[in-house]
C-alpha cells in the first residue's frame, strides 16, 4: 500500500532522515519505533507530501502520485502535534473535516468516530476544555473517521491513561482489520509488541531492522528466560524455546511455580544500537 | 530578586529570538517617529485647490494670481464652476475658489456698502485643509482690499460712486448724511495723501497679520478696529458650528469689509450637504475594515502553528482552495460588518446614501480588496501568530493612518502623499464617499473600484506565493 524508498531529508547540517525505505500491506500494521528525534515524524510528513525529501520516493500503491491532492483523499493522518480547533467542539471538529473530504453523511461519520475514541459524552464541548488525553483522541478520530486506506498514526497514545491506551491500541487494530494500511510511530515497545504485525527499528534517520516482533526477537533479542519453581528451589533455563522447557518441566511433575521472562523489543534495540530505548 | 531577574532575562531572550518582535522593537518606534515628524514638521506643503476666474475685471485677475503665488495653495485653473465643483467632488483638490462675474463691479461699489464675494466650496471631508484655505483666502483678501484703497484709479471712482449711493440714499437722516459725507471728505484726503507715496503696498503685510485666523468661520469679520460686526452671515454650513455669533447691532456698511469669503461645503448634485455623520460613515467603515483585517490576518499562521493546515491539505485542499475559503470568511465578515455600521448610521444618525446600489458595489468591492490585503498578509508571516498579528496590525495602522483621512493630506510631505495613493484605504473611502454623498456616477466610481480589485486579486495571488512558500518546508 504505502512504499517509502530511499528517503533522506535534511534539516541544515542535520540529516533527519537517512536512507529511509519500508512498505506497509493493506490490513497491517507497521510500528515504526525509535528514541526521540529518530526521524519518525519527519518520515510521516514526507509520507503525506507536507514536505518534500531531498531523496527517493513516495507511493502509494493502487492509490495514484501522493502529489495529486485527489489521492491524499486516502489517507488519514494523527499528527504528533494536536491538530484540532480548540475553539470547536469535539463534534464540530471532525464534522469540518468531515465535510471537506466529502464524507456522504458527515455527521454520522463524526458521531462514530467520537463513538470509537470514547468521547461521545463530550461531543458537545469545546475542545480547548478537553484534557490532554481527551484532545489526542479527538485528533485520533479526525484521522480516520473517513475510513481511509492508508493511516499514518503519529504517537496515538501519548498522555493517554491506560484505560484510553487499551481501548486505541484496540480501535487501531480494528481499523487493520477493516482492511487499512497502518504506519504506527510509538517509543513504547510495550505497544508495538501488542498490536504491530511488524515493526521497524529506527534511529538517527535510519531503521535497522524491519520484521515481525517475533522474527526480530528471534534474531536479535536474547533468549527467553523460563524459571520453574519446585519444592526444592528455581531452576532458570535460557532458552530459544520456551514452550518447550515449560511441557518438558511440567511433564516431569512437582511444579509449584512458573514465571517465563521474554525477551522484548527494548533489548532488540539495545543489542543494535548499544544505547537504551529510553534512559 | 534573583527570580525577577530570571524571569527578565528569559523575556528579553524570548523578545530577540522573533524577528519580527526585534522589529518591532527597534525598527517599527524609529520609522513612526520619522513619519511623524515629518508630517508635523518640515515645510514646502501646499494645498491643492482649483480656482475659478468668472470676472474679466483686473481686480480679480489680481486675486488670482496672488493665490497662484502663494507658496501654501497649489492653484489649478479652471475655466468653469461645474468642472471645479466636481474636481472638489472626485476629491482631487480640496476646495474650489470662485471669483464670480460681478466680483470687480461689486468692488467698486465697495464704499457705498457694496460687497464683492469670493466663493469657496469645501470638500466636508478635508475640513482642516479647507479650513487652511478659507484662512488663506482671507488673508489675501485683505491685501487685495489695501492694494484697492492705495490704487488712485479705484479708490477715485470708488468715491465717487459712494457719494452717488450716499445721495440717493432714502433710509438716512440728514444728520447721519452729513457725517457720512464728512467721513468721505476725510478718506478722499487720505487717498489723495496716499497716492502721492507710490510705494504704499507694504502695508498690507501688517494689516495681514491681525487677520482673524479662524478661518471656519464663514464669513469674514472685520477685526481692524471695529468693534461692530456685520451681521451678513448668509452662508450655510452644515458641519462647522458658527463660533463667532451674529451681532445684534445694525449693520454699518462702511465698517463691513468690501471683500467676504463665502464658504460653503459642496453639496452634489443640487442635493442638502452632507450631514457631519455622512462625512464620517466611511471613515469608520475603514476603521471596521481594520478590525476585520486583524481578526483573520494571523489565522494562516494559526493554522500552521496547530497542524490543522496539514489536515486541510490532506482534506484534501489545495493551497487556493484554504486561501479562497478563508478570504470568503474574511468578506463576509467585512461586508456584514459594513451591513450593520450602515444600519446604524441610517437609523440611528439619519446619513442619508446618495446611491444605494452604488454603495453595495463599493462595500463588495471594498470587502473583496480588504479580504486579498489580508490574505496577503497572513501569509507574509511566520508560525508565531502573536508576532504575525502584531506585525499585520502594524502594517494596517500606518496604511490606514495615511490613506484613511485621519491625517489631512496637506500636511503630509510629498512621499507620504504618495504613498497614501498606494494605500487601499484611501480608495476605500473614496469609493464609499463617492456612493454616499459624493454623487459619484458610475464612470466616476470605476477607478477607485478598479484599484481596489487589482488590490484584492493582487493580495490574493500574493498570498498563494507565500503560503506556498511557506508550504514546502
Ligand atoms: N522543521 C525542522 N527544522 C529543523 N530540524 C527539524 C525540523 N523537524 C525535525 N527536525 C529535526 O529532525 C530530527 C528528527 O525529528 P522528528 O520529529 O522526525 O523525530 P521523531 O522521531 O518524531 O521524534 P519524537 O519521538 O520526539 O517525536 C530531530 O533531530 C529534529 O530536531
Ligand atoms: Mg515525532
Amino acid at each position: 500500500m504505502l512504499v517509502l524508498e530511499g528517503l533522506v531529508k535534511n534539516f541544515g547540517a542535520l540529516r533527519a532522515v537517512d536512507g529511509l525505505s519500508l512498505r506497509v500491506n493493506r490490513g497491517e500494521i507497521f510500528g515504526l519505533l525509535g528514541p526521540n528525534g529518530a526521524g519518525k515524524s519527519t518520515t510521516i510528513s514526507m509520507a503525506i507530501g507536507l514536505i518534500t525529501p531531498d531523496a527517493g520516493s513516495v507511493t502509494y500503491q493502487g492509490l495514484g502520485s501522493p502529489t495529486h491532492h485527489m489521492v491524499r483523499k486516502n489517507v488519514g493522518v494523527a499528527p504528533q502535534t494536536l491538530a484540532i480547533y480548540q475553539e470547536l467542539t469535539g463534534e464540530e471538529n471532525v464534522l469540518f473535516f468531515a465535510r471537506l473530504q466529502g464524507v456522504n453523511n458527515p455527521r454520522v461519520a463524526a458521531r462514530e468516530a467520537l463513538e470509537r475514541v470514547g468521547l461521545t459524552p463530550r461531543a458537545n464541548d469545546r475542545a480547548g476544555t478537553y484534557s490532554g488525553g481527551m484532545q489526542r483522541r479527538l485528533n485520533l478520530a479526525a484521522a480516520f473517521f473517513h475510513k481511509p486506506p492508508l493511516l499514518l498514526l503519529d504517537e496515538p497514545t501519548a498522555g493517554v491513561d491506560p484505560q484510553s491506551r487499551t481501548n486505541i491500541l484496540e480501535l487501531v487494530r480494528e481499523l487493520a482489520n477493516e482492511g487499512a494500511a497502518i504506519l504506527y510511530t510509538t517509543h513504547y515497545m510495550e505497544e508495538a509488541q501488542k498490536i504491530c504485525d511488524r515493526v521497524g527499528i529506527m534511529d538517527e534517520g535510519k531503521v535497522l531492522v524491519t520484521g515481525s516482533v517475533e522474527e526480530l526477537l528471534a534474531k536479535h533479542g536474547k533468549e527467553t528466560l523460563v524459571m520453574i519453581e519446585r519444592p526444592g528451589g528455581e531452576t532458570r533455563i535460557s532458552t530459544n524455546d520456551p514452550l518447550r522447557e515449560v511441557t518438558s518441566a511440567l511433564e516431569a511433575g512437582d511444579v509449584t511455580g512458573l514465571r517465563v521472562e521474554r525477551a522484548d523489543l527494548e533489548t532488540v534495540f539495545l543489542s543494535l544500537t548499544g544505547k537504551r530505548l529510553r534512559d | 530578586m534573583r527570580v525577577i531577574l530570571t524571569i527578565a532575562a528569559k523575556d528579553l531572550r524570548l523578545l530577540m529570538r522573533d524577528r519580527t518582535n526585534a522589529f518591532f522593537v527597534i525598527v517599527f518606534p524609529l520609522a513612526i517617529a520619522i513619519f511623524f515628524g515629518s508630517i508635523f514638521g518640515g515645510s514646502g506643503r501646499s494645498i491643492p485647490i482649483a480656482v475659478v476666474v468668472e470676472s474679466a475685471g483686473p481686480a480679480a485677475t489680481d486675486f488670482a494670481n496672488a493665490l497662484e503665488k502663494d507658496s501654501t495653495l497649489s492653484v489649478r485653473i479652471l475655466p468653469s464652476r461645474d468642472e471645479a465643483d466636481t474636481s472638489v467632488r472626485l476629491g482631487r483638490v480640496a476646495a474650489c475658489v470662485i471669483i464670480p462675474k460681478t466680483f470687480d463691479a461689486d468692488l467698486e461699489k465697495a464704499m457705498a456698502g457694496g460687497r464683492a464675494i469670493v466663493e469657496v466650496h469645501c470638500d466636508p471631508a478635508r475640513q482642516a485643509e479647507s479650513g487652511l484655505v478659507v484662512g488663506k483666502l482671507n488673508e489675501h483678501a485683505m491685501r487685495a482690499i489695501v492694494r484697492m484703497f492705495t490704487n488712485p484709479k479705484i479708490n477715485s471712482t470708488m468715491l465717487a460712486q459712494s457719494k452717488l449711493a450716499l445721495a440717493l440714499n432714502p433710509n438716512m437722516t440728514s444728520q447721519q448724511r452729513e457725517r457720512v459725507s464728512d467721513v468721505l471728505e476725510s478718506v478722499q484726503e487720505l487717498f489723495k495723501q496716499q497716492n502721492r507715496e507710490a510705494a504704499a503696498v507694504e502695508t498690507s503685510k501688517t494689516i495681514a497679520g491681525s487677520v482673524n485666523g479662524d478661518s471656519t468661520t464663514n464669513t469674514m469679520k472685520a477685526n481692524t478696529n471695529a468693534s461692530t460686526k456685520s451681521a451678513s452671515n448668509n452662508t450655510e454650513n452644515g458641519n462647522v458650528p458658527v463660533s463667532t455669533p451674529p451681532s445684534a447691532t445694525s449693520p454699518d456698511p462702511f465698517l463691513t469689509l468690501p471683500i467676504q469669503i463665502q464658504s460653503t461645503t459642496l453639496a452634489s448634485n443640487s442635493t442638502e450637504p452632507p450631514s457631519t455623520y455622512a462625512v464620517t460613515f466611511p471613515q469608520g467603515l475603514a476603521w471596521g475594515f481594520v478590525g476585520c483585517i486583524g481578526a483573520f490576518g494571523a489565522g494562516m499562521a494559526e493554522e500552521r502553528r496547530r497542524g490543522t493546515f496539514m489536515r486541510l491539505l490532506l482534506a484534501p485542499c489545495t493551497i487556493f482552495n484554504v486561501l479562497a475559503g478563508k478570504s470568503l470568511a474574511c468578506f463576509t465578515a467585512c461586508v456584514t460588518m459594513s451591513v450593520f455600521m450602515l444600519l446604524v448610521a441610517t437609523f440611528g444618525f439619519h446619513v442619508s446614501v446618495q446611491n444605494l446600489p452604488m454603495l453595495a458595489l463599493a462595500i463588495a468591492t471594498c470587502s473583496f480588496a480588504f479580504s486579498g490585503f489580508t490574505m496577503a498578509l497572513s501569509g507574509l508571516f511566520k508560525n508565531n501568530e502573536g508576532s504575525a498579528r502584531s506585525a499585520g496590525n502594524a502594517i494596517v495602522l500606518v496604511l490606514v493612518m495615511i490613506g484613511g483621512g485621519t491625517i489631512p493630506l496637506a500636511f503630509m510631505p510629498p512621499f507620504l502623499r504618495a504613498a497614501s495613493q498606494a494605500s487601499p484605504f484611501s480608495w476605500a473611502i473614496l469609493a464609499i464617499e463617492g456612493a454616499v454623498w459624493r454623487g459619484f456616477a458610475f464612470t466616476e466610481m470605476l477607478a477607485p473600484l478598479g484599484i481596489l480589485l487589482f488590490i484584492g486579486a493582487l493580495g490574493l495571488v500574493l498570498g498563494k506565493i507565500f503560503i506556498q512558500k511557506r508550504a514546502r518546508a
